[in-house]
């Protein structure tokens, strides 16, 4: 192995020493789409998991190729090949190969689509390491698979410390492994998570998944307040997704009341608002400068006519002129043809909403 | 026998050839991209992820509708017949604070449907510039000097293809990902339904649509499927047309730098043309948008790539470069050609780098719209002196004030004026204001040098001379100024835009009747741009590069230099018999300028004086303008004298319906004293003053003040409160109005021979601004009450403002009679009757409004 390893590295010195070679978007085509490179290609790929010796093989092909500068060539099969292992489960021999791709020296390089910048036409080296991140993901999803059934709240005491530190991968792996804990164990990390807030701090991003993945309402309802912003608001926005419409709209309504990320939470209302709680809140909102552009965009979406007739009848009343500039905005956004009809026979009282409206002469389709 | 299977396994799962719709996934697969899908969300806020078209569209449109310094217009449509909108942020006129044109910087996004992070980078733009409109810093300095033209979508057909498909496109692995999710090209010709195979190649690649350069290079294509497909002639997509059409929103003159933005790649793509210093300048500005944006935490790293002259693919940044002569490029976003591996994907195909993780969107739009403000800064232009003052920090007086007044034809005077020689062995305070914030502060306050920039001094190098020879001016304290005041050491406009220097001349100095102190500046702005050498002639950017922009010698240049423009006299000797100083409470004008005037009135509280401006619009109108500023030593200031809209006169008045706008400010320094011979009651010295009215568009208005009216026991400092004066008359003097009539008044005087006068600051029956005047009140006092008859109440007409007021052409009409019964404790009524159509008579409650300082007067026991 230690051979094959020193051998493929002076390879990968040697092909250093080579410049690279620019090709075209024909002649990369020609490779790309012919038969004779994918059949090839294809043997070249059995040659290595059928070989006696992958190392030697893969050696030899380089070796024999080293010279040839057909770079296209033999940097589409080395491409092959990786993708194939990209399915493969971590194994030594592959992991050898993976590990000597990813400081390859590409040489096939074709111009960026945009500006003058030779990029490789294969990328063999994010390639590779983008074997070891799945490989990675699916070590992480073993390890804490077991973790989290094993000793589930001795696991999260110590993820408090080390979770924002986890990469991309291990962090998949994690998160997939939520999938797969027992019944007891979900029950222990709960009242974990339950016991006290301070035991949250640091698992914000477990916490936002795991809440929604376990349809974890009480957990969700708390992990709202106490989350970090990121963490928060990606649970405001997947709680329609996990729970039923009732308790999704009072977490936003909740969320919105203690001004824990206000604005998203009000646009998050949109599937809910032909609820007469929820549309009589909307309108209320259309005074409140904080959130009046935010409700008033989720109204905007409103299919309904007694809607729009009820915010015709709001504008003609209202005293607020935030509100009635709003509801301007509103009917400037809606689809339907009865807010262009609207807009026609309103009698536009604020300025701002004039001077807008001249400008916005027609809506968005 | 494990490869074996493998090796079989393998037989049966290789190549599948045709095109399918396959689907990015966050787990391994064809697609799979190790994080996970965005999805946009129909939401107006900036979060972890990306919004939709609608989303993204109503919160422009809602910035638009909420701040004045955002407007949007419709510059063309797309293939599909949608709008495409570009927005300007900037204020109202196309000037700077200083009266110059300003530098427009334009933005493009979205020209290829995928790469979701160029709309939430553009929005994010504008959310940054909003969320800071009032900052009185960088953000504000580039809405009220800069105009800022963005356009967030211009691919909008193709963009809401790719949301439609958030997570599928067609795919074959020779092929790649196509359409869908993938879409690059607009979509003529082409259905919105993926499941359409036959149009899901077509589209014209809006960035090989454009002159010069189209279809002149094998990196477009003639092929309807291709990728790049260039269309059937330059500019023959409405969106291309459109995006150029955006352009015209501003002069072509204007125009200063062009982004395209796009993802991905990390990389600036320049366009050089055959302009070197053009070149130049826009390497380095490239530079520093990388230097600003690498020394961010994540360290992204943009290289600048650059391509031409003379060549190019037809995308959207050469026509910019080649036609306007400006900094222009494709900006690609991160990740870097590793795609998604940068955040530990799966790098399974090298289209992820088109999707951003959702974690990410964020600080790349958070952080790349900083670096934006930073480049902006720097296109707006280099760095000029636009005003000197040197302050005797003894007594506060001003003794020196030199300012760069722009002119008519565009170029600009230095005007300057002594009030008192400098002298050695006294402690002054230099101030020098700057044509921008020149610095930037940490969170802690410190002055410390913008992220990405270390090459400058933090303080500027200033140096004196006297004939030649260097003199020490023993500099003591110093420091950027950061606090809005009224007085003379505030910053200007902007944060930092004016530095303090504590100096000293030495005693020893040898010094003739014509010495004088030459000073010399040299500095530069928070992005590392020197002053410019000679402000006379004023920057602007043309034919690639600044023009006027000199060095220290004089010389035409591209990076400036020290400014040596400022002498400053220095005597023994004082230059007055009485000491600069400002005068008390009274009507002053401009005795070249009779017809119009000023009143002022010091107020016993506080440093404050309420200032009213009498005076004239173009057209020869009436016009009033007042303000609150402050007093000290020898000046006032007013930052913000503004005007009235709204009012009316008589019975239709309404105080709910005036509103007051900004109309410029207002500063008045007087000079050193003259004997007034023989004193007139507490008045025993004369002296004048020098005005400056600098209106928001920076145009200036320079007139002279001499006092006109001699106030009964007016004075310039607090009278000994124990030394009292019991003369009731003496408290009518002030400003008067009925409180049910906020927004109009009376300002009455009561002189010194006993007259009394009056101007009476309202509106017309038509609801133009009218002021009445009358300075032969009859005064009749019993008691604590006091009559005042003004007999010969006169309306004027016929000046014209500013430059071209003509005294003669200014004409007086009767207007009729007005009485008042005012008691000394302030209350009274007002009656009026006028001899003119329509204005009938009245009569209103009024009370007394200010305090003007004078000697200590009270009421009758």
């Amino acid at each position: 192995m230690v051979r094959f390893k020193l051998c493929l590295l002076l390879l990968v010195f040697l092909a250093c020493s080579t410049s690279a070679k620019l090709y075209s978007q024909a002649e990369i085509d020609v490779v790309t789409n012919s038969e004779v490179a994918l059949k090839s290609n294809k043997n070249f790929v059995n040659d290595f998991f059928t070989a006696k010796d992958p190392q030697v093989f893969i050696e030899n092909f380089i070796n024999s190729n080293e010279k040839s500068n057909d770079f296209l060539k033999i940097e589409y099969k080395l491409f092959t090949l990786l993708e194939e292992i990209s399915y493969q489960p971590k194994q030594d021999f592959l992991q050898e190969f993976v590990a000597v791709m990813k400081e390859y020296q590409q040489k096939a390089k074709k111009m960026h689509t945009e500006g003058r910048l030779a990029v490789p036409v294969y990328q063999l080296n994010s390639k590779a390491r983008g074997i070891e991140n799945i490989w990675l993901a699916d070590t992480s999803f073993n390890k804490y698979q077991i973790l989290l059934n094993k000793n589930p709240v001795e696991t999260l005491l110590r993820l408090k410390n080390t979770l924002s530190d986890l990469s991309q991968p291990e962090w998949l792996g994690l998160k997939k492994s939520i999938n797969d804990v027992t019944i007891d164990n979900h029950i222990k990390i709960s009242d974990f998570l339950l016991q006290d807030y301070s035991n949250m701090q640091g698992l914000d991003k477990f916490v936002s998944h795991y809440a929604l993945m376990t349809n974890n309402q009480n957990l969700t309802s708390i992990a709202i307040n106490n989350l970090d912003l990121s963490s928060r608001e990606y649970l405001l926005r997947k709680l329609s997704a996990y729970f039923a419409a009732d308790f999704t709209i009072q977490q936003l309504l909740q969320a919105i009341e203690i001004n824990k990320s206000k604005a998203l939470a009000v646009t998050l209302l949109q599937p809910y608002m032909d609820k007469e709680n929820v549309q009589l809140f909307l309108i209320e909102s259309l005074k409140d400068k904080q959130i009046a552009s935010q409700a008033a965009f989720v109204l905007s979406h409103s299919k309904h006519e007694d809607t729009i007739l009820k915010l015709e009848k709001i504008y003609s009343t209202s005293q607020s002129s935030q509100q009635r500039q709003q509801i301007v905005f509103i009917l400037k956004l809606n689809q339907q043809s009865i807010s262009k009809q609207i807009l026609k026979r309103l009698k536009i009282k604020d300025e701002t909403s004039k001077n807008w409206l001249v400008k916005f002469n027609r809506s968005i389709k | 026998m494990k490869k074996l299977i493998l090796a079989l396994f393998l037989m049966g799962t290789f190549y599948v050839q045709a095109q399918s719709i396959t689907a990015w996934t966050e787990e391994n697969g064809t697609l799979g991209l190790g994080y996970p899908v965005p999805i946009p969300v129909d939401t107006t806020e900036a979060f972890d992820g990306f919004r939709t078209y609608a989303g993204l569209f109503a919160k422009h449109q809602s910035l638009v509708m909420n701040n004045p310094y955002i407007t949007g217009q419709i510059m063309g449509q797309t293939r599909d017949q949608r709008d495409f909108w570009t927005y300007v942020l900037s204020d109202a006129d196309n000037t700077t604070k200083y009266g110059v044109i300003e530098g427009a910087m334009l933005i493009n996004g979205t020209v290829h449907a995928r790469e979701w992070q160029s709309p939430e980078l553009l929005t994010g733009i504008m959310e940054l510039l909003d969320a800071n409109s009032q900052d009185q810093s960088l953000h504000q300095f580039l809405l009220e000097n800069t105009t800022i033209i963005v356009s967030p979508v211009n691919n909008i057909d193709g963009f809401l293809q790719t949301q439609r498909y958030p997570t599928e496109n067609w795919y074959s692995s020779q092929v790649g990902p196509r359409d869908g999710r993938m879409r690059r090209k607009n979509m003529l010709d082409v259905d919105e339904d993926l499941q359409t195979q036959p149009d899901f190649l077509f589209g014209v690649d809006l960035n090989r649509n454009n002159s010069p350069y189209w279809a002149t290079s094998s990196r477009s294509s003639f092929d309807v499927n291709s990728i790049v497909y260039h269309g059937a002639a330059s500019q023959s997509e409405p969106e291309t047309l459109a995006k150029v059409n955006a352009a015209t929103l501003v002069d072509a003159e204007q125009i200063r730098i062009f982004t395209d933005v796009h993802s991905f790649t990390q990389v600036h793509f320049s366009v050089r043309t055959n302009i070197q210093n053009r070149n130049i300048l826009q390497a380095n500005l490239l530079q520093d948008f990388t230097n600003h944006h690498r020394a961010f935490p994540a360290g992204k790293n943009y290289v600048d790539s650059p391509s031409g002259p003379n060549n190019g693919i037809g995308a959207t940044d050469e026509y910019f470069a080649e036609t306007y002569e400006v900094p222009s490029w494709t900006l690609e976003i991160e990740p870097t050609g590793n795609g998604g591996l940068d955040y530990g994907g799966f790098g399974r195909n090298g289209h992820d780098g088109f999707i951003l993780p959702e974690s990410e969107i964020r600080r790349v739009r958070e952080q790349l719209s900083q670096t934006f403000m930073t480049v902006w800064y720097k296109q707006a232009g280099p760095p000029s002196v636009t005003q000197i003052r040197i302050i005797d920090k003894l007594t506060g007086i001003v003794v020196y004030d030199a300012s760069w007044d722009i002119q008519a034809d565009g170029s600009r005077d230095l005007y300057t004026h002594v009030f008192e020689n400098l002298q050695p062995d006294k402690d002054y305070s230099l101030i020098i204001a700057f044509d921008k914030p020149m610095r930037h502060r940490n969170n802690n306050d410190e002055i410390v040098h913008l992220q990405g920039q270390s090459g400058y001094s933090l303080n500027p190098n200033i140096n004196a001379t006297i004939n030649g020879q260097a003199i020490d001016i023993n500099p003591s304290a110093s420091s950027w100024l950061n606090q809005k005041s009224q007085n003379v050491t505030s910053y200007k406009y902007y944060k930092d835009d004016t530095f303090k220097l504590d100096f000293s001349i030495p005693s020893d100095v040898v010094l003739d009747e014509n010495s004088q102190i030459q000073w010399s500046i040299d500095v530069d702005d928070m992005m590392g741009q020197k002053l410019d050498g000679n402000p006379q002639t004023v920057i602007t950017w043309n034919n690639g590069q600044w023009q006027n922009y000199e060095d220290s010698s004089g010389e035409m240049s591209i990076f400036g230099g020290t400014d040596n423009s400022y002498f400053v006299p220095i005597r023994i000797n004082s230059l007055n018999s009485f000491e600069p100083m400002i005068q008390p409470s009274g009507l002053y004008y401009d005795p070249a300028r009779s017809g119009e005037g000023f009143s002022y009135e010091l107020l016993s509280n506080g440093n404050s004086v309420w200032i009213q401006w009498f005076t004239y619009d173009a057209q020869g109108e009436q016009r009033w303008f007042s303000g609150v500023g402050e007093y000290s030593a020898n000046t006032i200031i007013v930052n913000s004298l503004t005007h009235a809209h709204g009012g009316m006169f008589g019975d239709e008045f309404n105080s709910a319906n005036i509103v007051f706008e900004d109309f410029g400010s207002l500063e008045i320094i007087f000079n050193g004293g003259e004997a007034l011979n023989p004193p007139v009651g507490s008045h025993t010295v004369a002296r004048t003053a020098q005005v400056l009215f600098t209106d928001t568009n920076g145009n200036k208005l320079r007139t002279n003040l001499s006092q006109l009216s001699f106030v009964k026991g007016a004075v310039n400092q607090p009278a000994d409160p124990l030394a009292t004066i019991q003369e009731p008359v003496g408290l009518i003097t002030g400003s008067w109005y009925d409180q049910t009539r906020s927004g109009e008044g009376y300002i009455i005087e009561i002189l010194e021979d006993n007259r009394a006068i009056l101007v009476w600051y309202t509106y017309d029956l038509a609801g133009n601004l009218m002021w009445l005047i009358d300075s032969n009140g009859m005064v009749t006092a019993q008691g604590n009450d006091i009559t005042l008859d003004f007999n010969e109440v006169q309306v004027t007409d016929g000046g014209v403002f500013g430059s071209n007021f003509d005294a003669s052409a200014v004409n007086l009409t009767p207007w009729g009679e007005v009485h008042f019964q005012l008691g000394c404790q302030g209350a009274g009524t007002i009656n009026y009757t006028s001899v003119l159509d329509g204005f009938g008579n009245g009569q209103y409650n009024i009370t007394k409004l200010t305090n003007p300082m004078l000697l200590s007067f009270v009421c009758d026991d």
